[in-house]
């Protein structure tokens, strides 16, 4: 009797636990959890979408759609020329353009832009960027990263008062008249864009919040000038010598890197300097120690002369 | 200096505070002297718990080799939907940036590219548009679904 008893207790144990789960798994089936993930959460992986993505994405989910209404706007657009016939490429191109506008043109997606990004790897039509770039200069945009091939920037863009961060590559600028006003600009990178000296001397001195300042493989410049009392870093990058003037009070931190061809800098007020970085360039040791001597906060000093084997000083 | 953490299930785990800091929210009661105790993370189980140690563990071992944490970092967030959840949320919850970073990003890079239709499997999910949202939201992102 006891051992039926206790059979009979097992077997109801076993179903019970069995439905149990069952019905656990079913329950979760049917609850999705990425739509319930926390707001900060939900955020952080709406910034990794690309922006085709994202409005997928918030056109799914309630909870989605609320957090990212209540962010800055963030908005990044890419198009690459794709390999294909070229009716298939002219459609994506039409298509692109449509959606870029769709998006743009909302006054309430212009009033939360905070970030602007472009990289268009072949388009040449300039004044549909131009019109783009007028509804983003309308905003109170912070970051504008743009990577057009040969695309002439409208001066409009250079006086964003909301400006902080600007990325620019491989387009053209050249400001002949006029100004540029860019008070709250901290950092400026640029990377092959075609600028000349004139140009590249009033862009740094207009920007007086400007502490970072990349300027890697630009064409058109001859004798680089650097004028910034508020710089802290510098980066420049050259396929060719380059005369370079740096008068940069505040200046704390120097990156150099040529072609394998001579060193062309020099430093005229930069007594804050404290980190030094030479590379693939030719300089003679006499050159550095007479750097050195100008430079009286110097602790990292990686300077290494091409052909002339390594040495490091501290 | 070793460290007690409690997970949700009761488990205590012992850590070197050079590990458990990785979380800004440990680090800070370390900072202000109340991780004497045992510490209890009631949102998160043994489980996972046992998982983000291990992150916390090798980033703390291979800080001067990007190589080799890189393939760890890619290797470790290769799990099921809902092991990769438990960690965002734990990620989340302990503050710990990198392992937030890269479980955000491995959920990003499981939508990027898909149709409506595709995340709605790959997710699993329940609408919880009515017909007319969903209607209205469809003709004003009619364009980012034709691709």
């Amino acid at each position: 009797m006891g051992s039926i008893r206790a059979a009979i207790d097992r077997a109801a144990y076993m179903i019970s636990s069995r439905m149990k789960q069952r019905k656990e798994e079913g329950h979760a089936k049917k609850t999705d959890r990425i739509s319930v993930l926390p707001d900060r959460v939900i955020y952080h992986i709406l910034l990794l979408l690309p922006t085709i993505d994202v409005f997928k994405m918030i056109s799914l989910f309630k909870n989605w759609r609320r957090v990212w209404a209540s962010f800055p706007l963030v908005l990044d657009f890419h198009h690459k020329f794709a390999y294909g016939t070229e009716r298939h490429n002219q459609l994506k191109l039409i298509k692109f353009v449509e959606y870029v506008f769709l998006i743009l043109m909302p006054r309430k997606h212009i009033a939360r832009l905070s970030t602007f990004r472009l990289n268009l790897d072949y388009f040449d039509d300039d004044a549909c960027i131009h019109t783009w770039l007028s509804f983003v200069a309308e905003s109170n945009v912070e970051e504008l990263d743009l990577a057009v091939s040969y695309y002439r920037l409208p001066q409009t863009i250079l006086h964003a008062r909301s400006l902080r961060v600007l990325k620019l590559a491989m387009l053209r600028l050249e400001v002949k008249f006029g100004s540029i006003m860019l008070p709250s600009l901290k950092t400026l990178s640029m990377n092959m864009v075609m600028l000349d000296d004139k140009t590249i001397y009033k862009l740094i001195s207009s920007c007086p919040a400007l502490e970072d300042l990349d300027i890697n493989w630009c064409c058109g410049l001859s004798n680089l000038q650097v004028s910034n009392p508020n710089l802290k870093s510098l980066q420049v990058q050259h396929r060719c010598p380059l005369p370079i003037q740096i008068e940069a009070m505040n200046l704390e931190s120097f990156a150099y890197k040529g072609n394998y061809d001579q060193c062309k800098i020099r430093f005229v007020a930069c007594q804050a300097l404290r980190s030094l970085s030479l590379s693939e360039t030719v300089f003679a040791e006499q050159w550095l120690r007479d750097q050195i001597s100008r430079l009286p906060q110097l602790k990292n000093l990686k300077a290494r002369s091409w052909g002339i084997p390594e040495k490091l000083y501290h | 200096m070793a460290l007690e953490l409690k997970s949700s299930d009761n488990k205590i785990f012992e850590v070197e505070e050079l590990v458990a800091v990785q979380s800004e929210t440990i680090k800070s009661l370390v900072e202000d002297g109340c991780a004497d105790n045992v510490i209890p993370l009631p949102n998160v189980d043994s489980k996972t718990l046992e998982l983000v140690l291990d992150w916390c563990k090798n980033h703390v071992d291979m800080k001067l080799d990007e190589e080799k944490l890189k393939e760890y970092e890619d290797k470790f967030i290769e799990v099921d939907q809902a092991v990769l959840y438990d960690l965002l949320l734990a990620a989340n919850y302990l503050n710990i940036k990198d392992l937030l970073n890269r479980a955000c990003q491995k959920v990003a890079d499981m939508l990027k590219g898909k149709t409506p239709e595709q995340i709605r499997e790959t997710l699993n999910i329940v609408n919880d548009f009515s017909p007319e949202e969903e209607e209205e939201i469809r003709k004003e992102n009619l364009w980012a679904f034709e691709e």
